[in-house]
């Protein structure tokens, strides 16, 4: 038995190496840094609640009973990813993030990533970015005022 | 056994280096900011004033420009008992915001006694789209042209007429 043991034994030992060895060559750090906020701009509130979403890949849309003003632009977020070339990597969105302003606030969720998670690859050169994009919440007859919020997004490798 | 002690000692240790190599996921905090403004509202302040009007057995027209200016085309004659003026308008409404101007197309002066005048030819300035300054003000100045029939029964005529403005 202590026969036959050993040699299969060995070749655990190597595989375990070779493992641990190509997953400490793919481990450069992977880093995300924000370049650009998330803006929804003017909003009109009203006596019906509604919602305004800025798509990740751009533009602004309203549903119920809100109306969109137009005196500064709405704007998706922008991501930038450095890590290991050609790595792929995944996309962690935050599931809700409130704004406040004027003693009021307001909920944002339904985050989504352009390009969307699942679809995300570091560069050849080591970089990559990511729009991102959300769905605010507005209550009715929502207080006017400036409202802001924070949010974290996670890369990682897959 | 001895192997096996050397084989755990190296998993060991590879394990180690690897969990001491760099990050395998990196988060970033951003800012999220959204601004409710006021609905937009428009009021009026100065109504539309054509003056004095003298007919003749001529049918003719009296405009006023935006700018409060009178005019006359055709057989009739300007009085100058009243002073005629643009209709003007405060609009409300987000800062630096534009919006929609609807003007009448047209609408009718009616008096005691006389047959009705049309009032049409509506003009705006601004014409069409309206800009809100920083403060979210505007002053919307409106002017038309009556039309006046052939001895046009001397009286006071009075109407009314809606200007509509939406967000864009």
């Amino acid at each position: 038995m202590r026969l036959r043991a050993r040699p299969l034994m060995a070749a655990a030992t190597a595989l375990v190496a070779i493992l641990l060895a190509r997953r400490a060559a793919a481990v450069i750090a992977i880093d995300l840094t924000a370049n650009a906020n998330l803006g929804f701009g003017q909003i009109v509130a009203t006596t019906t609640a509604g919602t305004v979403t800025v798509l990740p890949q751009g533009g602004r849309t309203s549903s119920g009973g809100v109306v969109l003003g137009n005196g500064f632009a709405a704007s998706a977020a922008a991501f930038a990813v450095h890590g290991q070339p050609n790595a792929a990597y995944s996309i962690t969105m935050p599931s809700s993030c409130v704004l406040s302003g004027g003693g009021s606030s307001m909920t944002a969720d339904s985050f989504l990533s352009y390009p969307p998670s699942g679809q995300n690859l570091v560069g050849s050169a080591g970089t990559a970015s990511f729009t991102a994009g959300a769905t605010l919440h507005v209550g009715a007859n929502q207080r006017s005022a400036a409202y802001s919020g924070t949010y974290a997004i996670t890369v990682s490798y897959d | 056994m001895k192997k096996v002690a050397i084989t755990a000692a190296l998993v060991a240790s590879l394990g180690l280096l690897s969990a001491g190599v760099g990050n395998a996921s990196g988060t970033a905090g951003s800012y999220a900011g959204a601004e409710i403004v006021s609905a937009l509202s428009i009021s009026n302040n100065v109504g539309l004033e054509f003056g004095q009007i003298v007919p003749t057995i001529v049918i003719g027209t009296v405009t006023v420009s935006t700018a409060g200016v009178r005019s006359s085309a055709g057989g009739v004659t300007l009085g100058n008992g009243m002073v005629p003026a643009a209709s003007s308008f405060a609009v409300t409404g987000a800062p630096s915001n534009t919006y929609a101007i609807t003007l009448p197309t047209s609408i009718t002066l009616a008096a005691a006694a006389g047959a009705p005048m049309v009032v049409d030819t509506f003009v705006s300035v601004p014409a069409v789209t309206g800009a809100l300054d920083v403060t979210g003000a505007q002053t919307l100045l409106v002017g038309a042209t009556l039309h006046v029939g052939v001895s046009q029964a001397a009286n006071p005529y009075s109407g009314t007429f809606n200007v509509t403005v939406a967000y864009n």
